[in-house]
């Protein structure tokens, strides 16, 4: 009996700890966004503002380093989408040595660091006339980014029933109709997942853009600039939106799906 | 509407294995046809050719006398129900019946009032809106053939659908599915192992042993006067007793088996027998009078080894006094006349059969694969 009292309270320790872990440097880091130092710090706590959030707003610098880093997900997602479901479905279709030789090669910039990705990219394009900016940060990107959405549509389309595919050309469907009225709206949710999963890839992404993004800074590589310059808490305030962004997006995706759970059920 | 199908030295071979030896057939239009067949006897690539997924190594597929050898699969006049049914799991019951007709391009209000019809046509009226994930068993089933009959196929194929069924729907959708296809007119072409489906259903079975067809005949036919030692084994239970054929006179036959009696049987008039011919009596289980010990009219005598009670009949293994066994069906009501004391296991007995009730068919297979009959001298 005691025992079982220690563990549960044990667990609730560990539990506490973890989130502390996960949790704090957030806090922290929202807390600053607030502090009047112009370090982006809580300690010493040298007046109360909001000052960093107007920072924020006037720095054109970080405007443009965000336009561009949404264009370069947009971009990604035009590219590694298509080439990652294509490759899932092509690799589905080919048997034996050819398959794993094809799937190691897709597969194979995800082991490559992203450094080499990025200086490669680079070096092959240069010969061809395309210098560093925004279409060559969405081809280095998209390298590894599709071995992403290859590697969930490919789980996915593992279960799926190629009889349907049998059925729908038994009824008279064409290859194509196949593919859109039944592969593509059994994949959808993979698809999905895998574009969400892409996007915040290549938002976040630094050491292979970095090398490619010419001119062009994308955000990443506009606050790492900054930490060299000198860092403001203006970065925190963009952080803290960024945050908020992302929960409230969560929470509504949520609150959207238990509605529709209770309304399947009534 | 014209669903004759029509195989003409049709053969499939798959690098060095043959899976279909060449085949011709006919199958009429409007007619209930079954391929009656272990696992891997050839018959599910013979429907596959017939619906277009696989193109035949050498002959021809006619349907309604048109050539559909070169035809695609989404262009045959075909339509399949596969063995799980390959529902569409993220339509309702409406969208998987419509399907044939959307990707055809017909407009929504004909679409929707050929659903309706079908859905009647199967007794599931009003569950349109229903995902098929919500449907039981049985209804899927019907879903699928719902389904299948909205192209308006002049042939409908149907692969071994009813198999993961239980046993009790099974059998009410045998009759279900032989009342749709005489409603709608429209040839069926079944494939299943199951002697059962195929014999209570068909108009015509195929039966087929390694890429074979061995006989085609409507189900009394092939009972009654199969054709081949396959056949005699396959469809229904048989005893074999190999032996040289004695004497022939008119359409009976003696066999020497070596028993104690002389075997006659009738013999099957497309294949004579001579006087020293290698032949095979077969007698089916239910052909067997048995009695007690005691009764002197019945020629052979044996020792009850196993007795296996199957609801209408009790089904003896006798072990003949010269060797082998034979299976006997005592129907029940003979059962309740008080012999089934006598019948115990390990109680000696007589049996007999009438020689009408015996067929003898040339050669003799030793040794063949088929646990459904008993080779008597092959295990004397």
């Amino acid at each position: 009996m005691s025992s079982s009292r220690f563990f549960s309270w044990a667990l609730k320790a560990y539990l506490a700890v973890f989130f502390a872990y996960l949790f704090l440097p957030l806090l922290i880091m929202a807390a600053a966004t607030f502090n009047e130092s112009r370090f982006p710090t809580v300690t010493p706590w040298t007046g109360t503002t909001l000052r960093w959030f107007s920072a924020l707003w006037a720095d054109g610098g970080m405007w443009d380093a965000l336009t561009n880093s949404l264009l370069v997900a947009v971009g990604v997602l035009c590219l590694a989408l298509p080439i990652g479901v294509a490759s899932a479905l092509f690799l589905t279709t080919v048997d034996g040595r050819g398959k794993s030789f094809i799937y190691a090669l897709i597969l194979s910039p995800l082991l490559t660091p992203g450094v080499i990705i990025g200086i490669s990219t680079l070096i092959f394009w240069r010969d061809w006339g395309v210098n560093g900016g925004i279409a060559l940060t969405v081809i280095a990107q998209s390298a590894f980014i599709a071995a992403y959405v290859m590697l969930m549509v490919a789980a996915r389309l593992q279960r799926f029933d190629r009889t349907l595919e049998r059925a729908a050309l038994d009824l008279g469907a064409s290859q194509w109709q196949v593919f859109r009225r039944i592969l593509l709206p059994y994949l959808r949710p993979a698809i999905l997942s895998a574009a969400v999963l892409a996007f915040l890839q290549s938002l976040e992404n630094y050491n292979t853009t970095l090398f490619v993004a010419g001119y062009d800074t994308t955000l990443t590589v506009y606050i790492a600039s900054k930490v060299r310059t000198g860092l403001t808490p203006a970065v925190n305030a963009l952080a803290l939106v960024m945050i908020l962004f992302t929960v409230g997006l969560a929470v509504i995706y949520e609150l959207k799906r238990r509605r529709e759970a209770a309304r399947r059920i009534a | 509407m014209d669903g004759r199908v029509t195989l003409n030295q049709v053969a499939m071979r798959f690098g060095d294995f043959t899976a279909i030896q060449p085949t011709s057939l006919e199958i009429e239009s409007g007619e209930f046809f079954s391929f009656l067949g272990p696992s891997g006897c050839g018959k599910t690539t013979l429907l596959n050719m017939i619906s277009g997924f696989l193109t035949p190594s050498e002959g021809s597929v006619a349907i309604g006398g048109v050539d559909m050898t070169r035809v695609p699969v989404n262009r045959r006049p075909t339509a399949m129900i596969f063995q799980n049914l390959a529902l569409f799991p993220l339509m309702s019951v409406y969208r998987n019946i419509e399907f044939g007709l959307e990707v055809r391009g017909i407009d929504r209000k004909q679409r929707r009032d050929k659903a309706d019809e079908l859905l009647d046509l199967v007794a599931l009226s009003g569950s349109g809106d229903k995902p098929v994930a919500e449907l039981s068993g049985g209804q899927k089933q019907r879903i699928a053939i719902a389904r299948a009959l909205a192209v308006e196929p002049r042939v409908l194929l149907l692969d071994e659908p009813l198999s993961a069924l239980d046993l009790k729907l099974r059998q009410h959708m045998r009759t279900e599915l032989k009342a749709i296809q005489r409603k709608t007119g429209i040839t069926f072409i079944y494939i299943t192992h199951d002697q059962g489906e195929a014999l209570t259903m068909s108009d015509r079975v195929a039966v087929m042993c390694d890429g074979r067809i061995q006989q085609v005949a409507d189900p009394m036919t092939l009972y009654r006067q199969p054709r081949t030692d396959f056949v005699a084994g396959f469809v229904g239970e048989n005893n074999r007793f190999p032996g040289r054929v004695a004497a022939v006179d008119g359409g009976m036959v003696t066999l020497d088996a070596g028993l104690p009696a002389p075997l006659r049987g009738h013999a099957d008039a497309a294949s004579p027998l001579a006087p020293g011919d290698e032949a095979t009596l077969y007698v089916r289980p239910e052909q067997w009078r048995v009695g007690s010990a005691g009764d002197s009219s019945l020629r052979f005598g044996g020792v009850v080894q196993a007795e296996h009670f199957e609801g209408a009949w009790l089904t003896l293994e006798i072990a003949l006094d010269q060797g082998g066994t034979v299976r006997a069906h005592v129907p029940q009501a003979l059962e309740s006349a008080g012999i089934e004391s006598q019948l115990a296991v390990g109680s000696p007995c007589r049996l007999d059969y009438s020689p009408r009730g015996a067929l003898v068919l040339p050669g003799v297979e030793r040794g063949r694969a088929n646990e459904e009959s008993v080779d008597v001298a092959a295990t004397a």
